[in-house]
């Protein structure tokens, strides 16, 4: 009974995440507005969480975002249901974020300089700010991603394994290793939360 | 401090720049006819996913074969040696000759036994110890024998054993100064293991039990092992058989039976198997 029950618990486990409506983007590939604002609402944050972890640039990200939803309305009627529609944005999302990136080396812009950047002055609260600053700089790409999906758009840990494609374990580990290396960079460079 | 950390990060981040759904919303866009190399989909393969009751049904299938294992492995009696000295033990042992007890076959190998457990030793370690006690309690004398009977589910292993303990036992004998004394190994399986009985005239090492009388080639009855012993006890009752052959000696069906009295000493006799007439008893 007990071993049946464990097995059952762990088949629940690797079903697909419901929380977003599947059925919103066949509206949206139909043009129907009340379901493209549905969509937005549920998965703008958690766009453009992703897209700033990768672009580490607000204002990128913000347009990186906003390109999403372009694509989103553009393929959405080419959508073939696989149970993780946030999945599929998030794929758009790093697809168009890996574009910019190639643009920029191309015209031959420097990979961005966190040290007194202006970006990040649209932040009044200076901790917050240097929180943010310190993400973006001490951790590592897929730390970055997981760590602001968490916190910026609060998907849970289970859904961001979904998502990204990665063992629940591994997402689990990643985010409480970033947050000990985030607060250990926070107290070298002085800042007391 | 974990949540400080996120709620930091989540004001910082709502304070950034965001994307104006108005304007996304109102921009006209293209449907694409086919997935460009943005939208493209990932298909994964579908995750096979595991019945639980069919993955519970396997693991108790693979606990059973372990636990079958593990049976025949450490608990079946594989092996069993009599040690027969006058007092006598069975020594029952697993696939691996470890020793799964020790019983006495004889009234005065109990006290020997008595507040011992030799399970889980080593055959030669077990016989070593019985005969150190043996020695002590000075049944090993000059002249003394030691009998010694093998009994396997594997012919070839007991045979194999056989040659080992010949060699163990005569060189421990020679070790407790009862060099004189004599080891006897059988060929054949004890009578307290497995009863023999007859079952062709020619058969040396008869393999089945002594029910049914065997028809001779004359048409008469061949008589049991048990009639051929009852007939050597009506003379010698004390008797300790420690072989019993049928053998054909030019078409007359005859017992061979070796045995001991109650001192120890050895006798051979044949019986006819048919009328029981004792044609020889030799003592040695």
């Amino acid at each position: 009974m007990f071993l049946y029950m464990t097995m059952e618990g762990l088949a629940k486990r690797n079903r697909p995440d419901h929380a977003l409506d599947e059925g919103l983007l066949p509206r949206v590939g139909q043009g129907d507005r009340a379901a493209l604002e549905a969509l937005y609402i549920q998965t703008e944050k958690a766009v453009y969480a992703l897209a700033l972890s990768i672009l580490r640039d607000p204002e990128d990200a913000r347009d990186v975002t906003q390109e999403v939803y372009l694509k989103v309305r553009a393929a959405a009627h080419l959508y073939v249901p696989q149970g993780k529609p946030l999945a599929w944005l998030f794929t758009i999302t790093r697809n168009l974020c890996r574009d910019l990136q190639r643009n920029k080396s191309r015209d031959g812009q420097t990979p961005e300089d966190l040290e007194n950047d202006a970006r990040f002055s649209y932040i009044s609260d200076p901790t917050d700010r240097l929180v943010l600053e310190a993400a973006l700089k001490a951790l590592g790409d897929e730390e970055r991603q997981i760590v602001l999906l968490h916190a910026v758009s609060g998907l849970k840990h289970r859904e961001i394994a979904a998502d990204l494609g990665l063992p629940l374990s591994t997402v689990l580990s990643r985010y409480n290793r970033s947050l000990k290396k985030l607060q250990r960079f926070l107290t070298e460079e002085g800042v007391r939360l | 401090m974990k949540e400080k950390i996120e709620t930091a990060l989540r004001r910082a981040a709502e304070q950034l720049p965001q994307p104006d759904f108005q304007v996304m919303a109102d921009t006209p866009v293209q449907p694409l006819e086919v997935h460009d190399y943005v939208t493209r989909q990932e298909f994964l393969p579908p995750r096979r996913r595991v019945r639980p009751a069919a993955a519970a049904l396997v693991l108790c299938a693979l606990l059973l074969c372990a636990g079958l294992w593990v049976y025949f492995q450490f608990f079946q009696i594989y092996t069993v040696v009599d040690l027969r000295v006058n007092p006598s033990f069975a020594i029952e042992l697993d696939r691996r000759d470890q020793v799964r007890t020790v019983r006495a076959l004889t009234e005065d190998a109990q006290p020997i036994l008595e507040g011992r457990s030799y399970q889980g030793w080593d055959l030669e370690a077990a016989i070593g110890a019985l005969l150190d006690d043996l020695s002590v309690r000075g049944y090993l004398t000059d002249g003394a024998e030691v009998d010694v009977a093998v009994n396997s589910k594997s012919a070839d292993h007991g045979r194999d054993l056989r040659e080992d303990l010949e060699e163990f036992i005569t060189q421990k004998l020679s070790g407790l100064g009862s060099g004189n004394t004599q080891v006897h190994m059988e060929s054949t399986p004890s009578p307290q293991v497995t009863q023999p009985a007859p079952t062709t005239p020619a058969a040396s090492t008869p393999s089945s039990a002594p029910s049914a009388p065997v028809s001779s080639t004359s048409g008469q009855d061949v008589m049991t092992w048990d009639e051929a012993k009852a007939i050597v006890t009506a003379r010698l009752p004390e008797a300790q058989f420690d072989e019993i052959k049928l053998d054909d000696d030019d078409g007359r069906l005859i017992y061979e039976l070796k045995f001991r009295d109650g001192n120890r000493v050895e006798y051979e006799a044949d019986l006819d198997a048919i009328t029981g007439e004792i044609l020889k008893w030799e003592k040695d």
